[in-house]
């Protein structure tokens, strides 16, 4: 594989050392949120609406009130104190007759979907909070609730949100040359369609919130499963009437996370209300059905894609509408916006016509969830492509190859604006094929052509923009890190990013250690404390390198200067000859030293006025990163750029369908990911492994399901099916590197490609497999059921 | 977290077990709680007595001169690593070890519970019907013997009064040679949607228990009578099965359309599977 531009992250900083806290996890001693409660926490049970909508009328809790062990019972009077929770991600344009977002912890007079909290009991235990929602008396009356998202634009149809006089909540069209010229160039015209079902995140823990109010400093502190320890305090304080300062919020690690834990749960706000009410920690821990109940992915989509006999592909034309429920604090509403944002691909296509709408239901506010819409926007193209692939009868991957950027193209634009900024889509292809084994798989499938069970091969590009840096998001374009040399001669590093489990704190302490020339085992990486940590985004958008590791990097670069002129002090030695090398001052051509870089922190601290002449204490610095590939100033289309990366995969697989039962087994998996620099090339192969099985999870089995009334059947994992260890072939992963011209590292995201991929390349693969009815297949995810239905 | 209180007890003797449920209607039995328990977390099951088997003598695995009786209590693990079912229902012994969960659910699960429980879509109800296994049960009236067939009335519904109580499910020795069992799911995590437990004695006697496809197991059959050559058996029996199935189960993770289409080609493998394996 071709390393194609220089390496302009120091080269010691990378390699495949395991995560500095592995010890932690691989002895079972990382500690959760659930497992920090404090003496004398409370526990909180939420009643949730049994309606899709409905009228409070009444409300009786006198009898829960007075149950065993109950400290209080809480409705939405009791918190009318308090101001909405701010939008993390506010409305961009108008749109007639939207309204404002559900910014409430409790229901009001009116609920507007199953699930939503209207009761908080506050007891001794979660057992005695939980027994006693059972004695709390509600009289509904229920109303017209919006279900089908397709009636959500019919003349007359129910408006979802209480306030509001349309189900838009945001649309977008994008438009690059002229589709429909295209159609009249083109020899072949192909449409098809994809629904795509709701699907969820399903972290092994659970969202868990514990709020604090310490009374002497008149401070309320949030410990809990959250992405964005910033943004959350930021709602706290707005929602609470606080000034910031008065506001912790903590997020020790997480038990997974893919997008739920992003800031915007009602319940993050509610621990900390309730805290400040009763003067008491509580606690709120969800339960297995609560965490299936944050859905997103449902999207319905209808493209064409137009081509030449000789398959190069003129024009692509996607409308599409998802359901987005109601509209709560979080972003994962804006999901399908970047769906749009993604087309097409890869791909070469000169005229492209994107419609985007998305509309509200009464169904739970979208939680984000990895991929953020790209996945789908992939997957789309994927199947375009296929359908045509098949139309013209052409080897998908000839068809592929014929369409993709070509490397010396970039920067490249999408029809959306976003600046593609560097790759290498058809060596990834070259390499794919031989990795993969396409050709030896093709002679198999062959053979099995007539038996029951047949073969299926996919192929999938997938393009995965990253570093998402949205006007108006709080926070966004931006991450910022402290690297501090400790009067022991430690390094400490606090950076605004945090980490999900991902191992993000190893590679940046890979980048400080490479930087200051130190020991990585010497760096102490500080994430997800706000009284602590500089303002930052947390983790969302692969941004925890791209961003907060860049930021380190420059931090580092700053206090090795300050270090070094202390040294040049200490020594009496110009400075231009120093360098640090193992904790070592090295002078250049001269004897190696004996003074360590201990000494030298210790030195400053104590001897300041002569050692740290010339700079400034203490020996830390702070240093910000911006992108420079994004634009914010609409362009003459009224469009702006938002994403400044693009790491891309290409994936391939084989699969065996049964003919009689519907039900697939995966035999084969292979990837190649460029994502351009890499610092720990193991970690970066662990997410894109972990990625590429949500894609496929999504693809094959995993499926929030309703009953007629809108009620979730999807409360455990019977119900939803992950995918397990068996269940999942080896992954084969080959990198490419392809820098990014655009990042001073040569860095792109990681983290979250591969989730399109894995999507695509089983939707790929199956439709193969189906051979003369691929057509038929227009739901995701490919379930037996749906299998069964396609080939009868 | 079980929301509603209840009463627990674990008692030690039959009869003291017979008393608790006496005049109940809402007492559970519980066995290795892998379902009981998940749906009393759910508030599925509310109950105001819960009572633990783990101190009866139910446990055991012991021969009986037609078979051998399998305590209710006992667990997969323990079944299926019985020496006595492998000589003697080599099907069940089979169906044990496949269980969905691995082994920190077939170390606590028990088969009379899942027969207890009679989801449509698990292993044992179908299995323990194509055994012609008769279920025992016990309460302060006495003990009386129900055959599997007609211990499994429904879906989650069975023969079993409230006050009584499943005490062991006798297998009879039998002439079959060889077993099929093909059990179809979506995917490992999956219950199953409709599996197939098929004996046969190599001279063309059949028989098949289908489970999953209805809401209650069913028996497809194919007796030899002197003389007459079996001919395409595996493919009558699919076909007869498919006819059978006149009202199909329906859960979240299966329509009953699908089941109606899968049931033939499950069944049809079940019985090459038994025919095409080698003789006990």
């Amino acid at each position: 594989m071709p390393i194609s531009a220089e390496h302009k992250a120091r080269k010691d900083a990378s390699g495949s050392i395991p995560r500095i806290d592995a010890h932690r996890y691989v002895n079972g001693k990382p500690v959760y949120t659930a497992d920090l409660l404090p003496l004398g926490c409370l526990h909180v049970a939420l009643l949730r609406s049994p309606h899709p909508r409905a009228h409070i009328m009444r409300m009786d809790v006198t009898r829960a009130k007075a149950a065993p062990d109950v400290v209080a019972v809480v409705t939405a009077t009791d918190l009318s104190d308090m101001a909405p929770i701010p939008a993390a991600l506010p409305f961009r344009g108008d749109v007639q007759g939207r309204g404002a977002i559900m910014g409430r912890c409790l229901a009001g007079d009116e609920v507007c979907y199953i699930g939503q909290p209207v009761v908080a009991v506050v007891a001794g235990s979660v057992h005695a909070a939980q027994a006693a929602l059972a004695l709390i008396y509600v009289e509904y009356q229920p109303c017209p609730a919006l279900l089908d998202f397709h009636e959500a634009q019919d003349e007359g149809a129910v408006a979802a949100h209480p306030g509001w006089t349309t189900n838009v909540v945001a649309s977008d069209e994008i438009g690059r040359g002229d589709f429909d010229e295209a159609c009249r160039m083109a020899d072949v015209v192909v449409c098809g369609e994809l629904d795509f079902a709701p699907s969820t995140t399903a972290p092994m823990e659970p969202c868990s919130f514990t709020g604090a109010w310490d009374a002497s400093l008149e401070r309320v502190s949030l410990i809990g499963t959250l992405q964005n320890p910033h943004t959350t305090r930021w709602m706290i304080a707005t929602a609470l009437r606080m000034p910031e300062a008065a506001v912790r919020v903590v997020a020790p690690p997480l038990g997974g996370s893919f997008g739920l834990k992003m800031a915007g749960h009602p319940e993050e706000v509610l621990v900390c209300a309730l805290a400040r009410h009763l003067k008491r920690p509580v606690n709120f821990t969800e339960e297995r059905w609560e965490t299936l109940l944050a859905p997103c992915r449902r999207q319905t989509h209808s493209f064409q894609i137009a081509a030449t006999r000789d398959g190069r592909i003129l024009g692509f034309a996607d409308r599409f509408v998802a359901d987005v429920g109601i509209t709560g604090p979080g972003n994962g509403w804006s999901m399908p916006l970047v769906t749009a944002a993604v087309f097409p691909t890869v791909y070469d296509v000169e005229h492209c016509r994107i419609s985007a709408t998305l509309v509200a239901t009464n169904s739970m506010p979208w939680q984000p969830i990895r991929g953020y819409g790209k996945e789908i926007g992939n997957a789309v193209m994927e199947r375009a492509v296929d359908l045509l692939a098949a139309r013209l009868a052409l080897d998908p991957i000839a068809l592929r190859r014929k369409n993709l950027i070509s490397a010396d193209a970039f920067p490249v634009k999408l029809a959306s604006g976003l600046n593609l900024d560097s790759g290498d889509y058809a060596t990834a292809l070259k390499a794919l094929i031989e990795l993969f084994g396409y050709d030896a798989w093709r002679a198999r499938q062959a053979e099995k052509k007539h038996s029951d069970k047949v073969i299926g091969i996919g192929i999938a590009f997938e393009l995965t923009p990253e570093g998402g840096a949205r006007p108006g998001a709080f926070p966004s374009g931006f991450e910022t890190a402290t690297v501090k040399l400790m009067p022991g001669g430690g390094v400490q590093v606090l950076v605004g990013v945090t980490s999900p489990g991902s191992g993000n704190e190893t590679g940046i302490a890979q980048l400080v250690a490479a930087e200051l020339g130190v020991d990585v085992k010497s760096i102490q990486v500080v994430q997800g404390d706000t009284d602590v940590t500089p303002v930052g985004t947390g983790h969302a958008s692969s941004r925890a390198m791209l961003y907060g590791g860049t930021a380190a990097v420059l931090a580092a670069r700053d206090l090795r200067a300050k270090i070094l002129i202390c040294a040049a002090n200490i020594l009496n030695r110009p400075i231009e000859g120093l360098h640090i090398e193992a904790g070592v001052i090295v002078d250049a051509g001269v004897r190696p030293q004996a003074l360590t870089i201990v000494d030298v922190a210790h030195q400053a601290h104590t001897n300041p006025i002569i050692v740290a002449k010339g700079t400034e204490l203490p020996l830390e610095a702070t240093r910000s990163f911006q992108p420079i590939n994004v634009s914010v100033v609409p362009d003459d289309k009224g469009r702006i750029a938002t994403y400044s990366s693009f790491p891309y995969s290409v994936h391939a697989a084989a699969i065996e369908l049964d003919r009689c039962t519907g039900s697939v087994k995966i035999l084969d998996y292979a990837c190649v990911h460029d994502c351009g620099v890499m610092i720990n090339p193991m970690l970066v192969t662990g997410q894109l492994k972990g990625a590429i099985v949500m894609g496929i999870g999504a693809a094959l089995w995993e499926e929030l399901t309703y009953d007629a009334a809108g009620r979730p059947l999807s409360r455990r994992f019977k119900e939803y099916l992950l995918p397990r260890a068996i269940d999942l072939p080896d992954i084969r992963v080959g990198h490419m590197s392809t820098p990014s011209p655009y990042h001073p590292l040569g860095l792109k995201g990681a983290g979250e490609s591969g989730v399109g991929g894995g999507l695509a390349v089983m939707l790929s693969a199956v439709a193969d497999a189906l051979g003369e009815r691929r057509d038929a297949l227009t739901r995701c995810p490919a379930t037996p059921p749906t299998l069964l239905d396609a080939m009868a | 977290m079980i929301a509603h209180p209840f009463q627990y007890a674990a008692p030690d003797t039959l009869d003291a077990a017979f008393a608790m449920l006496a005049g109940r209607s809402d007492a559970r039995v519980l066995g290795g709680g892998t379902v009981l328990v998940a749906l009393m977390g759910l508030g599925d099951v509310q109950t105001s007595l819960v009572l633990d088997t783990r101190n009866l003598p139910l446990s055991g695995i012991q021969p009986r001169h037609d078979g051998v009786s399998i305590g209710a209590a006992a667990s997969y693990n323990a079944i299926e690593g019985s020496p006595l079912v492998r000589d003697t229902a080599p099907l069940l012994a089979h169906v044990c070890r496949q269980i969905t969960g691995g082994r920190q659910i077939t170390n606590q699960a028990t088969a009379g519970g899942a027969a207890c429980y009679s989801n449509p879509a698990s292993d044992i109800p179908a299995c323990i019907v194509a055994l012609n296994a008769c279920m025992r049960l016990g309460s302060v009236a006495g003990v009386r013997a129900v055959p599997a067939a007609e211990f499994f009335t429904g879906a989650f519904k069975t023969d079993r009064r409230d006050d009584e109580m499943l005490l062991e499910i006798v297998v009879p020795a039998s002439n079959w040679t060889r077993f099929g069992y093909i059990k179809q799911k979506h995917a490992t995590s999956s219950w199953p949607i409709v599996t197939a437990a098929c004996l046969a004695d190599g001279e063309g006697n059949i028989r098949v228990a289908v489970g999953g496809a209805a809401s209650r197991p069913y028996i497809v059959e194919i007796l030899v009578r002197e003389g007459e050559l079996p001919s395409d058996s595996a493919r009558r029996i699919g076909e007869r099965a498919r006819e059978m199935l006149t009202e199909p189960w329906s859960d979240a993770l299966a329509p009953a359309q699908y089941r109606q289409r899968i049931v033939r080609p499950v069944v049809e493998r079940a019985v090459k599977q038994a025919l095409d394996g080698q003789p006990l």
